[in-house]
């Protein structure tokens, strides 16, 4: 119908529309959301309560242990993102390893300094807008190249700032093969600096140092002889950029004067080349240090190992790799990014100590062993697969050998316990398991599981869990394909085949489970029942199996970058067998291409072991991750804005091909109407700042629900029980009504900064509102006003999270204030920010960058930190979601510069696009996809048992329910009860005393069904799911 | 809400009442140990109510009669267990080494495990430990 009428009278609107839209399409798209009031304005606030919108059967979803936090900003638009396999960004989102695809290195001709020199430079060029500098050939200058022990060239590059040394800007690049494929490193944006001229003078800064010193330490001296035979100096100072904690909006122009002011201290300072003010200082006492040692380990081979000299004692301490950090580390109690062995003395854990030396001589062989393969597979993450330490951050590796078990006795075991890998010496069936070098590789990855994808340890993900630090065993120590070979006794009579497990062989020699080391190999032998937490073990041979069949078929070296990829980006807690399938895919596509032969090969090796079906994208039916809220299952519309001046109404509903459209409203409106989620109201204001309700089936009714006229905006909760608003004035309030409460509450954003406690109230107001699934946070846009490092005011818009509504204790939220992004640079503005309508850490919003121009619609993925463009706009899309996600509607200009709402296709990550976008409806804007379905309650949490025990029982329950409080101290707590509908059904409050305290409630008033009981205590909400019966 | 108390401390005195008949006339078994690791080995203690305490080797595929413990250590371990709730308590949370506790009788069988600290089961779980050393 509407499409008819625009085809009728569109060309004669055209020319007039034309006009309207130029001028609504200014340099920054942004300047539209700008209020033109005085900031002196009055603030208005609501001088009463909202009317009742009327039924709103919306629920709220108990996904609410999802918790909104900022990630890094990583500007798609700063690399080209399909020429490399690997890009990781430290908090604050500067780049801290970029990995080329093979082939888009840069590659040199041989291997003379000059030529690595010159490709790492025209490397750095490649990703210098990523880094955030603007020249890095004048700033990074070489200090040193070196070859390692397997061939690989690197450059390690100072970063300087008109000709300034940066203090802790330094970055390493690598070389595989002639061609520098990897960097990594720590830097900070190009300073901006106008001035790096001293107003203090080197002497200057150096008596101002001298003088605090003094007040520290003895100042001694160093003798006229000393200084000559250690070639000491008492001060050399060196002008630098310093950076706080690597605050990089905190650089200063210093001086960096290292002190001896004795023979044993060195203090280091930096003093403000510009107020001569001591920025910091610390003593640096580094009498002593790294050393090294041949030892022999297990396998009576000798291992060159590295060791620290600290008081006196040489302990077994790696302080080599590049993850070290002398400022921060204690030695030996506290270091910072060192390798550790230590020796639990053949006890449980009740006698650990350090493995030590008064001579660097070391004959203690487990420990000689673990400390060797603990480096190697540190190296391995490393070089491999850029990954730095068990953390990812240059988090200290401890290895403990010598560990006996509970009883005192030989432990048959070696295992990670969430913080250290521990090595028992074989109980009598093993030989100490410290020598296995793919035994330290695979529990050492259990830590690096631990810091990704956080595999639950039970059934399919536990066993995905074991099978990760398998292949990963079994790339480290790439010889065979057997796993434990080197711990297993010749003749052993519990492993017939040598080995604890074989990837290759996964029945190991045996023909059931009865038999130690077999494992089945295709899922029609996978184990179901409840031992080793549903197979862990077991089943783990199932994926063990389908990597080696990837590997045979594309070979270990790209097999293992699969691996680690689908590993680090694509798994999570809880993925089954059939989402790794999808990982590895998904991986694969990433690196080598979509169809790819080693997309295929993974396709194939997964269908082989009977994990999907064959070919890719066999997976079908993967099991949705946690999170995820399932479809709404009504039909689905799409509501649009109406901005054709000659037509009447503003409101149309549409189908989702933009067909059949229905006008609904003629009200001129500030903002799209916000709806519930299962579409059937909707709160707006109107153009006179009231805030209005309509519902959204006919007669369409439309009812004024605040009578203050002094609304800006508004936002309805999925569930219609809270409206957020703000409103005309220059505030940095968002308003929250509570129907429940009957209550206005008011809260102030601010910008949380990494000072914790401290806040920076630059938010001038908030402008876009959304509610998440929960009901407790929301997402904003707001306008903020800054002064940057020159004094000058800068103004943008940004996205933060606030928690309102907190649903444990059912009351107001605290609050806090998430930003979207830990840094924006300067110049961008985001806004406009709207979840994925089935995964609540997915979000699409606009973004522009005024030093480009570029006006595009994003989407950012809060749990890989993932952000991408979905498309290149010209104005302020809106951007909203399909109900399956698979789509963005939004606002656009057509060819014809006439406002349209357009869509694009998305690929399954939801936030980057698949195919070309078109347009959708003409003539529109603000458009909202939305379905008419109820949804049903997620899955509640898993019990939270913390120091306190609750318990429900029995389950399922008909007259009497007992409720178990274990807890150690007295506490008051609140039972209640909910139907699937959301609705408090009982509620109760009850005393536990420091012990199991039992209540019990009578609930044969409560029907057939399914419930949620929740038991709070103090801050802790404790959900059961409760089945009543006859 | 008093007679929510009220119905709360009824249901306490029953059930205590009912631990105490329900232990002195039925068998009861409680296994512990530990699983995982590397090599997937299970070592695993069973104490029955007549005091017996056994060790099992799950790679070794052996078990031995540890020693005989007196009736009223049995009983207080026993005891200490129904305390706890460890008959119907819920708790699942396996790591690349756990513990166990699993409690059995012929009207229950619960298993709960973990694997990083948890003061009130790990209290509990080094007193069953205690009792296998010598």
């Amino acid at each position: 119908m509407k499409k008819n009428y625009l085809i009728l009278f569109g060309a004669v609107f055209m020319f007039l529309f034309y006009n309207v839209a130029f001028s609504q399409n200014p340099a920054n798209p942004f300047s539209v959301k700008e209020k033109s009031l005085d900031k002196n304005t009055n603030i208005k606030t609501p001088a009463s309560g909202i009317r009742d919108i009327g039924e709103h059967p919306g629920k709220s979803y108990s996904n609410g242990s999802y918790q909104y936090k900022s990630i890094p900003f990583k500007n798609p638009n700063a690399i080209n993102r399909n020429d490399f396999s690997e890009l990781r960004y430290e908090k604050n989102g500067l780049l801290m390893m970029a990995e080329s695809k093979t082939g888009l290195g840069q590659v040199f001709a041989d291997r003379s300094n000059e030529n690595i020199d010159q490709a790492a430079h025209r490397y750095l060029k490649t990703i210098e807008k990523a880094m955030r500098i603007e020249n890095s050939d004048a700033e990074f200058g070489n200090i040193k190249i070196w070859a390692d022990d397997i061939g690989q060239a690197h450059i390690k590059m100072q970063q300087y700032y008109k000709g300034v040394k940066v203090y802790g800007g330094q970055v390493i690049l690598h070389a595989k093969n002639n061609e520098i494929n990897l960097f990594s490193g720590t830097y900070f944006p190009t300073p901006d600096i106008e001035d790096v001229s001293p107003l203090v003078s080197a002497d200057e800064a150096t008596n101002i140092a001298l003088d605090n010193v003094s007040g520290l330490t003895s100042l001694s001296g160093v003798n006229s002889f000393g200084l000559k035979q250690l070639e000491y100096e008492i001060a050399v100072s060196e002008l630098v950029i310093h950076h706080d904690d690597r605050d990089m909006n905190s650089e200063k122009l210093a001086w960096h004067i290292t002190l001896r002011p004795n023979f044993l201290e060195r203090w280091e300072y930096f003093v403000d080349a510009k107020t001569s003010k001591i920025i910091d200082s610390y003593n640096s006492t580094c009498t002593d240090g790294p050393a090294t040692a041949n030892a022999t380990d297990l396998n009576g081979v000798s291992r060159n190992i590295n060791t620290y000299l600290a008081g006196g004692t040489y302990y077994m301490m790696d302080a080599t790799k590049a993850m070290f950090n002398p400022g921060q580390s204690t030695i030996p109690d506290n270091p910072v990014g060192a390798i550790m062995t230590l020796d639990a003395n053949n006890t449980y854990n009740d006698n650990i100590t350090y493995v030590s030396s008064p001579n660097n001589q070391w004959n203690e062989q487990s420990s000689v062993s673990a400390h060797y393969n603990g480096s190697i597979t540190y190296d391995y993450y490393l070089n491999t697969h850029g990954r730095n330490s068990i953390n990812g951050s240059g988090g200290t590796i401890i290895s403990i050998v010598n560990v006996a078990d509970e009883n005192g006795q030989s432990l048959a075991n070696a295992y990670w316990n969430g913080q250290a890998m521990f090595y028992g010496n074989g109980g009598g069936v093993f030989m100490p398991l410290a020598g296995g070098l793919d035994v330290a590789a695979h529990e050492m990855t259990h830590g690096v599981v631990q810091n990704t994808a956080n595999l639950e340890y039970k059934n399919e993900p536990g066993a995905i869990n074991e099978s990760m630090a398998d292949i990963a065993g079994a790339m480290v120590d790439r010889s065979n394909w057997q796993i434990g070979e080197a711990v297993i006794p010749a003749n052993s009579p519990y492993f017939q085949s040598g080995a604890l497990r074989d990837m290759a062989d996964p029945h190991n020699g045996g023909n059931s489970l009865d038999d130690n080391g077999y494992q089945p190999s295709h899922m029609n032998e996978k184990y179901t029942g409840p031992n080793d937490h549903g197979g862990v073990h077991i089943n783990s041979g199932i994926i063990n199996h389908a990597y080696y069949i990837l590997a045979q078929s594309v070979n270990k070296d790209k097999a293992e970058k699969i691996f680690y990829r689908a590993l680090a980006n694509y798994m999570t807690k809880t993925s089954q067998f059939i989402d790794c399938r999808l990982a590895f895919e998904q991986a694969a596509k990433d690196i080598y291409g979509n169809g790819s032969a080693e997309n295929n090969a993974v396709s194939d090796a997964f269908y082989a072991v009977g994990i999907g079906d064959q070919g890719p994208g066999g997976g079908g039916g993967g099991s949705a991750p946690p999170g995820e809220i399932e479809v709404n299952p009504g039909q689905d519309y799409i509501l649009s804005y109406d901005i054709n001046p000659a037509d009447q109404n503003t409101l149309y509903i549409s189908g989702t091909t933009g067909s059949d459209f229905v006008p609904i409203s003629t009200s001129a409106l500030k903002r799209h109407p916000s709806l519930v989620d299962n579409g059937s109201v909707g709160v707006m204001i109107t153009e006179n700042d009231e805030m209005e309700s309509i519902t959204m089936t006919s007669p369409y009714n439309e009812d004024v629900i605040s009578p203050d006229q002094i609304w800006d905006n508004a936002a309805v909760s999925k569930d219609g029980s809270r409206i957020a608003a703000i409103t005309t004035s220059i505030d940095s309030a968002i308003w929250v009504y509570s129907y429940s409460k009957q209550q206005w509450a008011k809260f102030h954003l601010y910008s949380p900064t990494f000072t914790e406690g401290e806040v920076v109230n630059n938010v001038l107001y908030a402008d876009a509102l959304e509610w998440d699934y929960t009901g407790q946070y929301i997402v904003y846009d707001a306008y903020n006003e800054l002064q940057n490092n020159q004094g000058e005011n800068i103004d943008y818009w940004d996205v933060g999270f606030i928690k309102v509504w907190d649903n444990g204790s059912n009351n107001w939220g605290n609050g806090d204030v998430f930003k979207l992004f830990s840094g924006l640079p300067e110049g961008v503005s985001i806004g406009n920010p709207s979840f994925s309508k089935n995964t609540p850490f997915i979000i699409a919003f606009d973004y522009f960058d005024q030093n480009s121009n570029e006006t595009q619609i994003m989407g950012a993925n809060l749990e890989t930190g993932d952000i991408n463009t979905i498309y290149n706009n010209s104005i302020l899309g809106f951007p909203n979601y399909s109900k399956l996600d698979d789509k963005i509607v939004f606002s656009t200009m057509s060819n014809t510069n006439t406002g349209i709402v357009g869509v694009i296709g998305l690929n399954a990550d939801k936030i980057s696009p698949s195919g070309s976008a078109t347009g959708l409806i003409d003539v529109a804007k603000w458009p909202v996809w939305y379905a008419t379905g109820n949804r049903d309650l997620l899955d509640v949490d898993e019990n939270k048992i913390d120091d306190n025990f609750t318990m429900v029982y029995p389950n399922p329950a008909t007259d009497i329910l007992s409720v178990s409080i274990n807890t150690s101290k007295s506490v008051k707590y609140n039972i209640r009860i909910f139907n699937l509908l959301g609705q408090e059904m009982m509620a109760e409050t009850a005393i536990a005393e420091s012990s199991l305290s039992e209540s019990s409630i009578d609930i044969s008033s409560l029907k057939t069904g399914t419930y949620i009981v929740k038991i709070t205590i103090d801050d802790f909400t404790y959900n059961h799911k409760l089945v009543v019966g006859n | 809400m008093k007679q929510f108390y009220l119905t709360g401390l009824l249901f306490l005195m029953f059930s205590c009442s009912m631990q105490k008949e329900v232990y002195e006339h039925n068998p009861h078994l409680l296994s512990f140990g530990t699983s995982g690791g590397f090599t997937n080995q299970t070592v695993s203690f069973k104490l029955f109510s007549d005091g017996k305490l056994w060790k099992i080797r799950g790679l070794q595929k052996d078990s031995s009669l540890l020693k005989q413990l007196k009736n009223s250590q049995t009983k207080k371990l026993f005891k200490q267990a129904y305390s706890l709730g460890i008959d119907t308590l819920k708790y699942d949370e396996p790591g690349n080494m756990s513990k166990f506790i699993n409690f059995k009788s012929n009207k229950f069988d619960n298993k709960i495990i973990w694997s990083g600290k948890n003061e009130r089961l790990d209290s509990f779980y080094n007193s069953l430990l205690e009792a296998t050393k010598n």
